[in-house]
């Protein structure tokens, strides 16, 4: 946990990177904890990620969003600027909120349910809450269904998506 | 459109600050850093369109929002548009167009009458005619003359209808649509209408009566009948009619209560309408009246004159719509009061045993006319007579009642108290000396007396008893007959009062010397002896009654009719001629003179026009009919216009006044007339549509439409 406290984020995400360094790396049956946002312009990322289940590990994804990414409580004219890129867009925040709103529920969906079909671990945590205790929680629930045996089913998120 | 407040409607350009906020107030937006931009652009992708359409509504919502609002409350209003003729045209009609010139057409709207409006409307609809379409117009007024048969002159059907002038009389409208649908008979083409431009007030219509027929050929025809309201609506009015006067001696010797009508011919009750009694500017009597919905209150209005002043006055009350009936004209001759002497030969402290008990009872029944003094023949004098150098009498009549004669000053006071104008009455007694009298009054008197004659024993006399040459017929009391019933003093009597006067019984009278042919016998008993002559004697007259004015000779004094003929003797002997207030005439109808009246040429009316008078069989005099309001004079045939007492007055019609209107769909349901009741240029008031509630309502939706909007 120290070493992912010291880590400081930069860059755009690379899921399929990530799996191709994550395969060459384990080599043996592994527990795959994963923090992101899994904001991959790639949509196949995801997919190559989770194929490391397949490979008999176990792959727990915490997806981790801001409250304001969830919620998307804007009023004001507002000039968003990307945090991966330079794309910047001026908008009224009252006129997109729908539109971004069932963007990003299809998009967790979408994630929840990939993990699901993959067998792994899925849960959102906003960034305001504790990641650890999130992880402290995972684990406990992990040693009562015994290591290594299947989850049969995604645990219960503890929090609510809008 | 048009506002009641339009400064506020200026409000209306707040619905350019949306537009000029979105121009001029855009804020810097607040930069923010944010990881899930592709979903932010994949929203602004997906929605650009509708967010554009989206945009543009919701400024167009707070636009009309901001400018609906201040245009609201500036009121606004639309003028409908007058709806089209109701007739559709259905090939060339023959067509008259008749124009309601009654009196109730004197009713203003905005400033001018109805019957202009009329007018206006019946050019309008003599420009809609098509070409092939003849017209005509008949002007439906009492004695207009019928309309000629429709023809293509325009100009002259133009001309008529510019020309009419509104009657202050009733119109008969089925009379009216009769001669309209005459004129129609004459055309040659089959289809024929009538266009009536009236105010519909009920009086002018007989909903009993049949749209009238038209015989075109062999076959009938029914006209199509259209009716114009020029009227629009109610016509509230409150109108003065039936003005009686009367004297009222309780307020003084020439004091006259005026009584009349007040109608409220609305659907409001009055309270405290102000009601006056005018001569010129002079205000002499005022009142209020209450008078309720659709009601009518009498109303008094008193006042005292100057006698002998000729008054020309009105009843009036606050003007209206129709001002000719707020008003009513009058002239009133107040006569000067008589003075009048009575010589009473028989006094007794027993009123009704006094010989001038009738005959003072019957004088002061005159309601102030006459000032009856009495005095005692023994205390008479020449001065009561003819007064004194320094303070002359100004007697007009002296009545000798049961006298037994005159002392030689006296009598000759009264000689030249008669020559000089005075009135003389003489009636006789139980105490008259017919020698004593001859003697004194002699060529005073219309005949010589000769002796009395008993016809019967008086009731309560005992037989025998008869006065000294006492005549005896002992056939029965006698009765007035030969009456001449042309003299004033018996006008009063018509066929069925003549009874009264006939019944009378006279036991016994005085017999006179047959009159000289100066004196004219105005009545005799029923053997012909004189029982009243008259004679002219220089200026004055003396009038001679050959019985008692008391019971003791005759009962005629206790009858009725004794009453108006003594009034009328000494009214004619003091020279003050019967003067009862005339009440004024009715416009439409003719005035008629007595036949005292002086020749008369015409009448010279309110405009200075002249109507005519003519005189029928029996010698009586008529001015007529007469068509204006207000007050008439005569113009003598001897001389020009000049004033006198004849001077009359003429009031509007009532029925006129009456400004109840019919139903449009009444009389379309009973005589098949097509209404139409579309509003004019005059009443562009009535046509106003307020729109404003629209546009608070617009408003509402607006705000709502808004709210949608922003989501």
């Amino acid at each position: 946990m120290e070493r992912l406290a010291e880590v400081s984020p930069s860059g755009p995400t690379d899921l399929g990177t990530l799996a191709d360094a994550l395969a060459e790396k384990v080599r043996r049956r592994s527990l795959i904890v994963l923090f992101s946002d899994f904001f991959d312009e790639n949509p196949e990322g995801l997919r190559r990620l989770l194929v490391l289940r397949a490979q008999q590990n176990d792959v727990a994804l915490f997806h981790l969003l801001d409250r304001t990414e969830l919620a998307f409580p804007f009023e004001d004219p507002t000039l968003f600027l990307s945090m991966e890129d330079e794309r910047r867009l001026e908008a009224n925040p009252r006129e997109l909120r729908k539109g971004y709103l069932e963007e990003l529920a299809k998009f967790l969906d979408g994630t929840r349910r990939l993990s699901r079909e993959r067998d792994c671990d899925y849960q959102l945590v906003p960034t305001d809450e504790s990641i650890e205790a999130a992880l402290v929680q995972f684990l406990a629930r992990r040693d009562r269904r015994g290591f290594g045996a299947e989850a049969s089913a995604a645990p219960a998120e503890p929090t609510k998506v809008p | 459109v048009t506002f009641e407040h339009p400064l506020l409607a200026l409000g209306a350009l707040a619905g350019l600050i949306p537009p000029l906020l979105h121009l001029f107030d855009r804020r810097k937006p607040r930069p923010l850093p944010f990881a899930a931009m592709e979903f932010l652009l994949r929203a602004k992708r997906s929605g650009a369109r509708s967010l554009r359409l989206r945009r543009i509504l919701l400024m167009a919502a707070r636009m009309a929002l901001l400018a609906a609002i201040p245009l609201a409350l500036a009121r606004p209003h639309r003028i409908a548009k007058a709806s089209a003729s109701p007739i559709a045209s259905a090939g060339p009609k023959a067509t008259v167009l008749v124009l309601d010139a009654s009196g109730s057409m004197r009713y203003r709207r905005s400033g001018a009458s109805l019957f202009h409006e009329a007018q206006e409307a019946a050019k309008r609809r003599l420009q809609d005619l098509g070409n092939e379409e003849p017209a005509s117009v008949q002007i439906c007024a009492a004695r207009s003359p019928a309309a000629p048969v429709p023809g293509f002159d325009r100009l002259a059907a133009r001309s008529a209808i510019e020309q009419a002038q509104v009657s202050a009389e009733p119109a008969d409208i089925a009379v009216c649509l009769e001669a309209a649908a005459q004129a129609l008979a004459s055309s040659p083409l089959p289809a024929k209408r009538i266009i009536v431009f009236t105010d519909l007030t009920a009086t002018g219509w007989d909903l009993g009566r049949p749209l009238p027929d038209i015989q075109s050929g062999s076959s009938t025809v029914k006209p199509e009948v259209e009716v114009e309201d020029v009227a629009h609506g109610p016509m509230p009015n409150v109108g003065l009619s039936d003005l009686t006067i009367r004297p009222a001696p309780s307020i003084g010797p020439h004091g006259y209560e005026l009584s009349f009508l007040v109608h409220n011919y609305s659907d409001a009750a009055i309270q405290n309408l102000p009601l006056y009694l005018k001569v010129g500017e002079s205000t002499l009597a005022r009142g209020f009246a209450d008078v309720a919905a659709q009601e009518t209150a009498r109303k008094v209005l008193a006042a005292s004159f100057e006698p002998g002043a000729r008054v020309e006055g009105r009843i009036e009350t606050q003007a209206d719509a129709l001002t000719e009936d707020d008003t009513i004209p009058f002239v009133l001759a107040v006569p000067r009061q008589a003075r009048v002497l009575i010589v009473d030969g028989a006094a007794s402290s027993l009123r009704y045993l006094d010989e001038a008990f009738f005959t003072l009872t019957a004088l002061q029944a005159t309601e102030g006319a006459m000032q009856v003094r009495s005095v005692d023949p023994d205390t008479l004098t020449a001065a009561d007579l003819v007064g004194t150098t320094a303070a002359p009498n100004d007697l007009d009549a002296v009545l000798l009642l049961n006298v037994r004669s005159l002392s030689k000053d006296v009598a000759a006071a009264l000689k030249r108290f008669v020559e000089k104008g005075g009135g003389l009455f003489i009636a006789m007694g139980d105490r008259v000396d017919p020698d004593a009298l001859n003697e004194s009054l002699g060529a005073l008197l219309p005949a010589s007396l000769h002796l009395v004659k008993t016809a019967a024993t008086p009731p309560g006399e005992v037989g025998g008893s008869e006065p000294a040459g006492t005549s005896i017929t002992g056939r029965g009391p006698a009765h007035l007959s030969q009456i001449d019933y042309t003299s004033p003093i018996f006008q009063a009597f018509d066929s069925a009062a003549r009874e009264g006067l006939l019944e009378a019984k006279f036991y016994r009278y005085l017999l006179v010397e047959p009159p000289p042919s100066s004196s004219r016998v105005l009545a005799a008993y029923d053997d012909g002896s004189p029982a009243i002559l008259a004679a002219n004697r220089g200026a004055g007259r003396v009038v001679l009654y050959t019985s008692s004015a008391s019971r003791e000779w005759t009962d005629w004094p206790i009858r009725v009719s004794f009453v108006p003929v003594i009034q009328q003797i000494v009214l004619g002997l003091a020279g003050i001629a019967d003067s009862k207030p005339i009440p004024p005439d009715l416009v439409g109808t003719s005035h008629v003179l007595p036949p005292s009246s002086p020749a008369v040429q015409a009448a010279i009316t309110p405009s200075g026009h002249e109507t005519a008078a003519s005189s029928d069989a029996s010698g009586s005099t008529s001015v007529g009919p007469l068509t204006e309001v207000g007050i008439h004079r005569l113009k003598l045939k001897e001389g020009g216009p000049k004033a006198s007492t004849a001077d009359f007055a003429v009031t509007f019609d009532p029925r006129e006044s009456d400004t109840r209107r019919l139903d449009g769909s009444e009389l379309a349901v009973r005589q098949g007339a097509k209404v139409n009741s579309a509003a004019g240029p005059l009443d562009e008031e009535r046509r106003r549509i307020p729109v404003w509630t629209e546009l608070l309502a617009a408003a509402a939706l607006l705000f709502l439409a808004e709210s949608l909007l922003l989501g």
